[in-house]
């Protein structure tokens, strides 16, 4: 009896082990019910008040920064610290393992107290997330969004959750002249440049001409390769085809940008350069963003279509590799290149949001809408003013004490202000520094316009436009390289009439439709309010 | 009075597992804790597989399991008209059954090849070797291809190029018909010494008597070892062979299809290297899909069930040995 007994206390115990377990597992289901209920407040409440009892009047909240390249790990240093002395927070910070991460937390229902991401669609979901004006109503808070970023900013659903960083509208740029574009460029091996005459090079066919001189004088260097990273961007740049963004206009219609006219030209470009042998098919296999550095470094290679700071960056790592060649951006190609043209088609790229998880929502509003303001992208993104930098006579950029490319990441410099910035605080500096990387953003700003709208066309983020545009984005990725690598240039075309074959079979027109419908009640909308002034 | 009869001997059975049972009760509640967790973490998790039929976000969390829409086949009808469904599916079977093949056939000869060896340091010093490669992992296998058979840096085009053997270096890692080459070539190599020990072992359970009286007989190497190791290894084999066609689509014996994919595959290569459990990863995973990513392994798990009980089906058939 006494066995059967304590076997059956046993089992009792088991039992309830199991269902404990089962119970934690459940516990993701109220991040997805919200507001939270009075008992729920309390509870958060009640662990707010016990984290700034351990900590002192600091309280420790969970920040995740949904970017694979975040340099921070840990929020310390002399800047992180100003804003724990004035919001009394500090962030436990969590950084992505890969890219897919930030979709198990939403699953798991735990997504800390703020969440740094790109995925706009994703988030904006009043069941996971709060929205600003909820909260500002909920505290007795003033909010005051200028209306063209308001307006921009809107999710599908009405309401707003924050502000994406990278775009402000052109009032508020107004008088900031040496505002520029961060974007793609190319640099080229000086040395080789000057042995062949440093010739001015103004066009696709005055470069193409160059790397033919390469091949032909060089045959142990490979004469163009792009960076996995920037995905030729900037080819496809003078080539005027669009790339980074989910629409293009194309005669005032939105339409998915794997049917955007220009790529014809860009594919045919491309191919022409493989058949010559001016690339490797090792640039195809790439994947991280350093393998064209290397190649650069190791002096295997003449061109590169990378980025704009690339310039910058790799003079110092050749320098630091004892190289005796430099690389220099060709800013005459963009500016000589007819028909080459970008169009900024961004509403922002990364926003914090507050989830519904978060266990002191008030503190974190007030640290997010202040991250919107100027004196927290100075601080946040430049540093201290006097200390790490001083405004120039004319008040209209920084003049740096530090090196902007290589700011000191003990002190917790610079990074923290990408969680958000207007894309003028992020470029300000380079004008300053008076190295390439301005000069190369000058250049591409002078051939760029501007169309945030197109950036509204934010598909829900599990409806079928989105799925087809996933299935867009994954053909063009796949036969892209299949119509550069064709063997003759009718190859070439014809996998290009079939990708877009295959494109409408995936259900392009729906797309078209859909998107049109909506940028044909965004856009009149935008146009009347965009020239706002608050 | 038949009911009675079969009845009796049943209860009698009953009640003597439950004495048995009472008896270990202390041994009982330890295996209990294990079947507690193997319930939990490998049973209760497999409720999941629903949302393949249903219309779930992960916005849902956990309860959208259970509270979204029924949407039956839809997934997977979007799978199989999906544009590169039919490569994929294909590069799932011809990858796994390749790797079937070669990492099953390599380690039973490379058994038998050591079994036959008669100097006994250089037989280890082999064993030791051939299995090293299991302990390495897929990245570093990777990266050990690239070094290999990378167009710029590989030793082997390196070799072929400066003997004037080829003109342009061969693009191993990124032309599609070289793909199932390499994948296979690096499975065996990874695990062929690992599985050799399983039929080395065999091998060492066989009568060393019958190999003598073989010998007396007159029976040459080449005999023994058709007539005596093979046989005496055959129901080891049967049931590497059934377990390997269980685990077929992810692999099997030649490590993951997965990591040799995700790893080995990329724009260049796609048409050959992308398999359901890449594209499940890439879809589902990345997109936040998780149903569809579902329906994707559902798929390959109900066809990974049709192999694994139509390999026992024929081994029981053709050896007279099976798993059930």
């Amino acid at each position: 009896m006494k066995i059967n007994r304590l076997a059956r206390k046993m089992a009792a115990l088991a039992l309830s082990s199991v269902m404990l377990i089962i119970a934690g597992c459940g516990q993701a289901a109220p991040a997805a019910t919200a507001p939270a209920e009075p008992a729920a407040q309390e509870e958060a409440a009640a662990e707010t008040e016990a984290a700034v009892e351990e900590a002192g009047d600091i309280e420790t909240l969970k920040i995740f920064c949904d970017e694979l390249w975040w340099p921070y790990t840990e929020w310390k240093g002399r800047i992180p610290d100003k804003v724990t002395e004035k919001f009394g927070i500090k962030f436990e910070v969590t950084v992505p393992t890969d890219a897919n991460q930030l979709n198990m937390m939403i699953a798991s229902g735990d997504l800390g107290d703020v969440v740094c991401t790109g995925n706009f669609s994703r988030m904006c979901d009043s069941n996971l997330c709060y929205t600003l004006d909820e909260l500002a109503e909920m505290y007795g808070k003033e909010l005051n969004i200028h209306s063209v970023l308001r307006f921009v900013n809107t999710a599908d659903d009405g309401n707003l959750y924050t502000l994406m960083a990278g775009y402000s509208p052109r009032s508020m740029l107004e008088g900031w002249d040496k505002v520029v574009y961060e974007q793609a460029a190319m640099v080229v091996r000086t040395d080789i440049y000057e042995e062949l005459g440093s010739p001015e090079i103004t066009n696709l066919d005055e470069f193409t001409d160059l790397l033919q001189q390469v091949k032909d004088n060089y045959p142990d260097i490979v004469p163009f390769v792009y960076s996995p990273w920037q995905m030729n961007n900037y080819i496809r740049i003078l080539c005027g085809a669009v790339h980074d963004y989910d629409f293009v206009d194309v005669d005032g219609q939105a339409v998915p940008f794997i049917l955007d006219p220009h790529f014809e030209k860009y594919f045919e470009l491309m191919n022409d350069w493989y058949r010559r042998g001016f690339m490797t098919d090792d640039n195809f296999v790439w994947s991280g963003s350093g393998d064209d550095r290397e190649y650069m470094i190791a002096g295997k290679v003449f061109a590169d279509s990378n980025y704009s700071n690339t310039e910058d960056g790799f003079n110092v790592a050749l320098a630091d590799a004892g190289a005796d060649f430099r690389v220099k951006t060709l800013d005459s190609l963009t500016y000589g290149q007819p028909g080459a043209g970008w169009v900024q088609a961004t509403a922002g790229w990364r926003g914090l949001f507050i989830p519904k998880s978060c266990k002191d929502p008030e503190k974190v509003f007030d640290f997010v809408t202040w991250c919107f303001t100027q004196e927290a992208q100075e601080l946040l993104l430049w540093g201290e003013e006097g200390v790490d930098w001083n405004w120039s006579e004319d008040h209209s950029y920084p003049e740096m004490n530090y090196d902007f490319y290589n700011p000191n990441r003990d002190d917790g410099m610079k990074f923290w202000g990408w969680m958000y910035h207007d894309g003028k605080m992020n470029v300000l500096p380079d004008y300053a520094n008076g190295g390439a990387t301005y000069d190369a953003r000058k250049a591409i700003t002078a051939i760029s316009d501007s169309n945030p709208v197109l950036g509204m066309l934010r598909m829900g983020a599990d409806s079928n436009e989105q799925v087809i545009m996933d299935n867009l984005k994954i053909l063009y990725q796949n036969e892209a390289t299949n119509i550069i690598r064709a063997a003759s240039a009718e190859e070439s075309h014809e996998l290009y009439e079939k990708m877009i074959e295959t494109a409408y079979s995936m259900g392009a027109e729906q797309l078209i439709t859909w998107a049109n419908e909506t940028y044909e009640r965004l856009k009149p909308e935008f146009d009347k309010i965009k020239d706002n002034v608050e | 009075m038949a009911a009675d009869k079969t009845s009796k001997p049943d209860k009698g059975k009953g009640t003597k597992l439950l004495k048995k049972l009472r008896k270990q009760w202390q041994l009982q509640l330890v295996a209990l804790g294990a079947l507690v967790l193997l319930f939990l973490f490998c049973y209760m998790p497999l409720f999941g597989i629903v949302i393949a039929f249903k219309d779930y976000t992960v916005n849902m969390g956990f309860a959208g399991i259970f509270t979204s829409k029924w949407v039956g086949f839809k997934w997977f009808e979007q799978l199989f008209t999906y544009y590169q469904f039919k490569d994929i599916f294909r590069n799932t079977l011809v990858l796994s059954l390749l790797k079937l093949i070669f990492t099953f056939i390599c380690p039973i000869i490379l058994a038998l090849l050591l079994n036959e060896m008669r100097v006994s340091g250089f037989k280890r010093v082999v064993q030791t070797v051939s299995y090293l490669p299991n302990f390495i992992s897929w990245v570093l296998v990777y990266t050990i291809a690239m070094a290999f058979l990378s167009t710029d840096k590989g030793i082997i085009n390196e070799v072929l190029i400066n003997h004037g053997w080829i003109k342009s270096a061969i693009p191993f890692l990124s032309e599609p018909k070289f793909f199932y080459g390499v994948a296979v070539f690096f499975s065996v190599w990874k695990n062929s010494g690992y599985w050799a020990i399983i039929f080395l072992a065999a091998i060492s359970g066989i009568d060393s008597q019958l190999y003598e009286a073989a010998e007396i007989d007159g029976a040459s190497r080449l005999k023994r070892l058709w007539y005596i190791t093979l046989p005496g290894i055959k129901s080891s084999v049967v049931t590497v062979l059934i377990l390997s066609i269980g685990g077929l689509l992810g692999g099997g014996m030649g490590g993951s299809n997965f990591e040799q994919a995700y790893l080995f595959g990329n724009t260049v290569n796609y048409t050959t290297s992308e398999i359901l459990q890449t594209y499940a990863f890439k879809t589902g995973l990345s997109q936040g899909r998780f149903a569809y990513a579902t329906a994707v392994d559902l798929f390959q798990s109900v066809i990974s069930v049709c192999l694994v009980v139509t390999a026992n089906l024929v081994a029981r058939k053709t050896t007279g040995e099976g798993l059930f």
